[in-house]
């Protein structure tokens, strides 16, 4: 009999889709899927989610709102329940996170439960290491160096070696743009669509370009298709927009050359068929969990310190979107096509483009996709010469959690990095050290209370004692983020594990809380490592040349 | 739609107060009224934008 996982996504199309990427490569012949979702989401991808999961239930919000009072509602949420629970489902797993849909993974039936559930005694618990990864590190600030379709394929259990299975597809020679996503901070206004598409029509004598898009942002479509500016080239674009559904819009993706757009569930309609992707992330876009999972797909950002912003940040003149160059970013989609076409990928010439316009280029951020020897799939920056701090902790971070999370070595070269990062580094080097101290006390102290547990006669006074060490050490702990806050990740990690800690009695829970600060040591250690093998990096290359390293 | 928050509210006060384990009819309303505060909110946050 066929074992069956519960996905519980309840967020938008997006993350939808990239639920659908990561239990593609699963073998459906020993493993079926069900997936609840909401149906406001669902409904328009619905013939894409119904070829993957067995079953797929629409919780819809509407309906309820229309119920004539709280018992009726009750009544319509049990039977939507029952229908889930007619089936046995070996695990349930939440990707969502949010509080409803914590309510929701504990009323479905299963022994195993992933993801955030909250159980009857009110507890909220997140029991798997890649959810606490996500829970603490993905939703809490800009510091996640996965994307979200390894973090659910790592939460699902989907050996990330498994590749999809893509069809191979005839192509068309034709360009489809999505020139918009679900907010303006995330999207050019149409005059930088004009001057792309001008640029990129000049560059390519015979592409054809199809603008899509949804009813509601057909007035900006209209506004680019008809500037005079692209009078010449009306031949050669086609304005769809808010005339296709979702179905006619990802036939046209499967089949195009290319797609170009900001980071929207269009970019993933691709990736789900590997079309070439180029896209343009701005505003509160994070393209490391985001960009289209796609071997070589190529995303564009701002290099800004503010990049990504929040959605709470205050800026009233979007002034990460002028850091992307049109013009340059024309040429590079021109030049990524012919890459994408030709037998082999040639990188160099992206990297040359970059160099002979480093005028304009210098502002962003040109990162490809690649598939690496973990079967993960990360953003590479082809512009990036030297790591600032940022950049250097979240590789050590990638690192670390692999090998500590999934004991996977990622083979990546480390940076080379400034000597401002070289010194700022350094302080960080102290501050990991310190969670590595606190860590080993922890373990001392568990050891403790383990030792005073197999006596005879537990003295009481001294469990507490200890116990009060192992809160003094967890705030300890907590207050150098303070100082450190690039290192809140790895706090914050720790502090959910923690609070999570699995045991039926007094002497397993204790057990477990040692190995956490033993987890949390060999995290430290591992960082402390990459970290000196990066700083050690700078000092060997110093030593070999008599150049000063550059700022 | 105004009288199904406040029934809820006024259950969830209750449930609130007895601090006792859950059942599941009150895990389902607490699951109602969190997604129906989430969905009021990304109607906000959509017509914000």
């Amino acid at each position: 009999m066929k074992k069956r996982i519960c996905i519980i996504q309840l967020t938008r199309m997006g993350d939808l889709l990239q639920t659908l990427k990561a239990i593609e490569p699963l073998d459906r012949e020993n493993i079926e899927f069900t997936l609840v979702a909401r149906k406001t989401f669902a409904q328009p991808i619905l013939f894409l989610l119904e070829k993957k999961f067995k079953d797929v239930y629409l919780f819809d919000t509407e309906e309820i709102y229309g119920q004539k009072d709280l018992e009726e509602a009750d009544k319509a949420l049990q039977s939507f329940i029952d229908q889930i629970n007619q089936n046995e489902h070996e695990i349930v797993v939440n990707l969502t996170f949010s509080e409803s849909s914590g309510y929701l993974a504990t009323l479905i039936n299963s022994k195993n439960k992933f993801g955030l559930n909250i159980s009857k005694d009110r507890k909220r618990n997140i029991t798997d290491k890649w959810s606490q990864y996500l829970y603490s590190t993905a939703l809490t600030g800009p510091h996640n160096p996965f994307n979200f379709v390894d973090i659910f394929k790592m939460i699902i259990g989907v050996p990330t070696e498994m590749n999809n299975a893509i069809e191979p597809t005839t192509r068309k020679k034709q360009i489809v743009i999505h020139p918009f996503a679900s907010r303006t901070r995330k999207y050019w206004k149409p005059t930088k669509w004009i001057e792309f598409i001008k640029h990129f029509h000049a560059q390519n004598k015979d592409s054809k370009i199809i603008i899509v898009g949804s009813k509601e942002e057909k007035e900006l479509a209209d506004v680019i298709y008809e500037s005079p500016v692209l009078l010449k080239y009306r031949n050669r674009i086609e304005n769809l927009c808010g005339e296709t559904n979702l179905e006619e819009v990802y036939n046209l993706v499967k089949e195009a050359e290319l797609f170009v757009g900001h980071d929207s569930m269009v970019g993933h309609l691709a990736s789900l068929h590997s079309t070439p992707s180029v896209t343009i992330s701005l505003g509160t876009v994070r393209p490391k969990e985001t960009f289209p999972y796609t071997h070589n797909a190529l995303v564009l950002s701002p290099k800004r310190d503010c990049f990504p912003c929040t959605s709470q940040t205050v800026c009233d003149n979007n002034i990460c979107h002028s850091d992307i160059s049109p013009k340059v970013s024309a040429l590079l989609t021109h030049r990524y096509l012919k890459n994408s076409q030709a037998e082999e990928f040639d990188y160099d010439d992206l990297n040359k483009v970059i160099h002979e316009n480093s005028f304009l280029s210098n502002s962003m951020d040109i990162c490809l996709a690649l598939g690496d020897s973990s079967g993960l799939c990360r953003l590479e920056n082809l512009a990036l010469k030297k790591f600032s701090l940022k950049e250097s902790i979240d590789l050590i971070y990638r690192i670390s959690w692999l090998y500590i999370l999934e004991e996977k070595e990622e083979n990546i070269q480390l940076p080379q990095i400034t000597t401002d990062t070289q010194k700022e580094l350094a302080t960080y080097v102290q501050g990991v050290s310190q969670v590595y101290e606190l860590a080993e006390f922890g373990k001392k102290f568990s050891k403790y209370i383990l030792e005073e547990l197999a006596t005879d006669n537990p003295d009481t006074d001294k469990l507490k004692s200890y116990s009060a060490k192992l809160d003094e050490i967890d705030k300890l702990t907590n207050a150098l983020i303070k100082p450190y806050p690039l290192l809140s990740p790895l706090v914050n990690f720790y502090s959910l594990s923690k609070a999570n800690t699995l045991g039926e009695d007094l002497v397993r829970i204790t057990m477990n809380t040692f190995f956490l600060y033993n987890d949390c040591s060999l995290m430290c250690s591992v960082f402390f490592d990459l970290a000196n093998k990066i700083l050690g990096t700078i000092e060997e290359k110093s030593n070999q040349s008599d150049v000063p390293m550059e700022n | 739609m105004k009288e199904l928050l406040s029934d809820l509210k006024t259950y969830l006060a209750q449930v609130n107060k007895t601090q006792e384990e859950l059942k599941d009819e009150d895990l389902r309303k607490m699951f109602l009224a969190s997604i129906l505060r989430e969905s009021s909110e990304e109607i906000k946050a959509s017509e914000q934008k």
